[in-house]
């Protein structure tokens, strides 16, 4: 059960006019994990999520989701968090509850209903009268809520203080079931690292890394955190621009010694402050 | 599943309908009254009263107004918010056909507007009945005597479901026309308004000139006009009925075409914001 694939990507290709997205992406999902999909702003991590929920049409490859292409069956069994807000705002907190489970079968409204009690959030309240805080928790109770197959986080912690990105990464991790894989789209990696079984590097629309975290801690002796900034701020030193799986994957490790790139610090502050 | 997309249009489409349609049979009512009442008042108290008594006319106007305003910003602003904005992530990947979520704005749309004119014709009944000059034994009477002018004749009946067919077609079609243009719009990244504008204006520059090319082709062959004109002398019932099948066969054909437009467009090239 654990080794079946749950999500596979092949030759995935999207482009926006002269912009290439997504560049013949490979990528291999199994059940039971929780993955990071990492890589900079504009490195495509929104588009493939986009692609996988059906909400692009790919240009070129395919992807089959449990076997299936994109479409109504693989709607039923995804569960999407988007970084935007995504309800009418005269909606009631307990009308989207409602919705849901009008339109998911496999949504728990009892337990969606606990953990929004334990929020101390008033069911009767209407959305436009919450916090953009409140919301996006409201939002995430709602999506875990779901005994979905394969939950698609966009940004799940941009925008939120500290206490309320603990609160997220707990409900993740207490409500999403064994046997389902979450994909969580980020560029704030040491918050996330702890939980992640598995992560992707995605840098130009491209899978450069796809590994274990264990193996990466065990190969590279660093966190993924530090061995991110390292791949990704190395980039300006490449010759031709572009950095290649196996450069990294050896290079890394004697990275070590070296000095951080002048602009790893301010890179690293601003990643913060660039979230939405 | 239509079903449960409708449930959840009509929720949104009463909580800001109901109201209105409710005050515009309230000021109907009222401005009725204040029509046939004569009482004897003092002249002061009828100068008030004079003054006051163009309030309900001119509110029931911007009634009337604010209900046509309202009605084709619910087309537009249902569409465009609902589907192609923020919302469309919800609701896009819900596990639902883009036909389905596409038949139900339209079928939400077509009620909203049968409920709007109903109740049009309703608030100017209201305004006439306190009068008294109209009553209900008058329209029996209208209805009776539509029966026995034309009664004799079954055709009748299909031109009435033929003029009713074409003004229900007519507005789906002007729905979708709006949709389709709305989902050329979103195609844009940087000016989805101005290009769902200009796309509707597009749209209806090509009808035009494929009509006039249509009429062109007509007159050039005489005969057919003179046939037409001929059979309608001889025969008024069988002529129009001929006449408002066509329409109706055009405005089936242009809905199918904006229909399926839109449908292919939400489904491969989905651009939201």
């Amino acid at each position: 059960m654990k080794d079946e694939i749950i999500l596979a990507c092949k030759d995935l290709t999207k482009r926006f006019g002269a912009i290439c997205a997504l560049d013949n992406m490979e990528l291999q999902l199994k059940k039971g994990r929780i993955v990071g999909l990492l890589g900079p702003n504009g490195s495509g991590k929104t588009t493939l999520i986009k692609l996988i929920n059906g909400l692009l049409y790919p240009d070129e490859g395919h992807i089959w989701i449990d076997g299936v292409e994109p479409g109504v069956f693989t709607k039923s069994i995804v569960s999407y968090l988007p970084d935007k807000m995504y309800f009418a705002d005269w909606m009631k907190v307990k009308d989207l509850l409602e919705f849901f489970e009008d339109f998911y079968l496999d949504f728990d409204k009892n337990r969606a209903m606990e953990m929004i009690r334990t929020l101390s959030i008033d069911p009767e309240l209407k959305m436009k009268s919450l916090s953009k805080g409140t919301k996006e928790k409201v939002q995430l109770v709602l999506v875990m809520s779901r005994k979905a197959k394969l939950y698609l986080l966009d940004e799940p912690i941009a925008g939120v203080d500290p206490a309320a990105r603990d609160f997220i990464l707990h409900t993740v991790l207490t409500n999403y079931d064994p046997g389902s894989t979450v994909l969580i789209s980020t560029h704030l990696i040491s918050d996330v690292e702890r939980v992640l079984d598995e992560v992707v590097f995605i840098k130009q629309g491209k899978n450069i890394l796809h590994d274990s975290v264990d193996r990466i801690r065990e190969k590279t002796n660093k966190s993924v955190d530090v061995l991110f900034r390292e791949m990704f701020s190395m980039i300006p030193k490449a010759q031709d621009g572009f950095v290649r799986p196996g450069d990294l994957r050896s290079a890394a490790p004697e990275q070590e010694g070296n000095h951080p790139h002048p602009e790893n610090e301010t890179q690293n502050t601003n990643m913060e402050g660039e979230t939405k | 599943m239509i079903g449960k997309l409708l449930k959840y249009e009509m929720r949104s489409m009463s909580r800001r309908f109901l109201p209105v349609w409710a005050a515009l049979l309230a000021t109907s009512l009222v401005t009725g009254f204040l029509f046939t009442i004569k009482v004897p008042l003092p002249p002061v108290l009828r100068d008030i009263f004079g003054m006051l008594s163009f309030i309900p006319p001119m509110l029931l106007i911007a009634l009337f107004v604010a209900v046509f305003v309202l009605s084709v910003l619910y087309v537009i602003q249902g569409f465009w918010k609902g589907l192609l904005g923020e919302e469309g992530y919800l609701m896009f990947t819900l596990p639902v056909s883009p036909h389905h979520l596409l038949i139900s704005k339209g079928l939400s749309t077509l009620i909203l507007l049968l409920f709007s004119t109903i109740v049009g014709i309703l608030s100017i009944l209201l305004l006439t009945i306190p009068s008294g000059e109209i009553t209900l034994g008058s329209f029996v009477r209208f209805f009776r005597e539509l029966g026995r002018a034309f009664g004799h004749d079954p055709r009748v009946i299909l031109l009435i479901v033929e003029v009713i067919l074409l003004i229900v077609i007519g507005w789906l079609c002007n729905i979708y026309y709006i949709y389709f243009a709305m989902a050329i719009g979103q195609l844009s990244n940087k000016h989805r308004g101005l290009m769902a504008v200009g796309a509707y204006f597009g749209i209806n520059i090509i009808l035009s000139i494929i009509m006039s090319i249509v009429l062109g082709l007509l007159s050039a062959f005489p005969d057919t006009l003179y046939i037409f004109s001929d059979y309608l002398v001889q025969n008024v019932l069988g002529a129009s009925n001929a006449f408002l099948s066509g329409l109706i066969a055009y405005e089936i054909l242009l809905l199918a075409v904006f229909y399926a437009g839109t449908a292919a467009i939400l489904k491969r090239r989905l651009n939201l914001e």
